[in-house]
């Protein structure tokens, strides 16, 4: 994946793993029911703490995709710099 | 040996040497060790790690960022989850101090598993394996009594409150003693095998002698040899991936 597709990730899953994250429940639930995701999943219902578990994993997929674009970046201005 | 498969063992040395040692800070001070949190600690110290080796790379700077990272993103996890234990009983490590602990500890695990693989000093290669070796072992050690305690049907509480320093502490010097042993061997008998097997006899003549449990006697000979297969691979995988 490129530059552009590592930043691309990294803004998505900043966002929505904010989103989960740091939103409280009853806002989430005043904005859209359906975004709570509340029903069962092999037998396992989905509470409070597997979305905020799931906001923490995008969290983590944004920094290290930004960190991704940071090395990059740098890779090419040491680059720059030898030429 | 693709990259996948050296990065994931590598990550799971981390983060399990990371916990144990942690799991053995919480027993020697009281704060509770629990399934369900050391299994979300588990989860969320595992991916920070082992995206920035898969993405990013191993080596110090990599190490450092993964020692504040992952502590951080479970600091965080822990400030908006809801409780599920009663706090009024138990002392969970959910301060913020403990975000300096945890980060201090992943220090030690990452540059531990970092040193065995590419530490330039015989030292250093030795004492890397002698903690990401035993540690790894009682990591396994810690989850097979915590899973066994669920099995035999007790409640959260119960298990949280049976899980204490002095049921851990044969098997942790029991792990420790035969780590160092198998080292031991392996710098004057250098034949492929013999260290585990040494490292795992001892772990499971001491714990048999102490509890005279056949079946957790025979569990920590296999978490040995499992504890060494997975350092010796993700060694191996390392090594040739830089030549």
């Amino acid at each position: 994946m490129k530059k552009r597709g590592w930043l691309a990730l990294g803004i998505a899953a900043g966002i929505i793993g904010s989103f989960y994250e740091f939103v409280p429940r009853k806002t989430i639930k005043s904005i859209a029911e359906l975004l709570l995701f509340d029903m069962d999943v092999l037998g396992h219902r989905i509470r409070h703490n597997d979305l905020i578990l799931a906001g923490t994993v995008l969290l983590i997929i944004s920094f290290v995709s930004f960190y991704k674009v940071y090395k990059l970046s740098r890779n090419v201005k040491i680059i720059n710099k030898k030429e | 040996m693709s990259k996948f498969y050296p990065n994931f063992l590598f990550s799971i040395v981390v983060t399990i040497v990371m916990n144990a040692l942690d799991m053995v800070y919480h027993l020697a001070t009281g704060w509770a060790v629990h399934l369900n949190y050391v299994a979300i600690k588990l989860s969320v110290i595992f991916l920070s790690v082992w995206m920035i080796t898969q993405f990013i790379g191993i080596g110090k700077e990599e190490g450092v960022v993964a020692s504040i990272f992952g502590p951080f993103m479970f600091y965080i996890y822990y400030v908006f989850a809801g409780a599920t234990l009663n706090r009024e009983i138990f002392r969970i490590d959910e301060q913020f101090w403990f975000f300096f602990l945890h980060a201090a500890l992943m220090l030690i695990a990452y540059f531990a598993a970092w040193s065995f693989a590419k530490g330039k000093s015989h030292w250093a290669r030795t004492t890397g394996f002698i903690l990401a070796a035993s540690f790894a072992s009682i990591a396994f050690e810690a989850l097979f009594l915590m899973i066994r305690m669920r099995i035999d049907g007790f409640d959260e509480e119960t298990s949280a409150r049976m899980m204490t320093l002095s049921l851990v502490a044969v098997p942790v010097i029991a792990y420790i003693l035969g780590a160092m042993a198998g080292v031991l061997i392996d710098n004057f008998i250098k034949k492929n095998y013999l260290d585990r097997l040494v490292a795992g006899i001892i772990a499971f003549a001491l714990i048999y002698l102490f509890s005279k449990d056949l079946t957790h006697a025979i569990f920590a000979f296999v978490f040995v040899n499992i504890a060494y297969y997975v350092i010796h691979s993700y060694k191996k995988g390392i090594i040739s991936k830089a030549q």
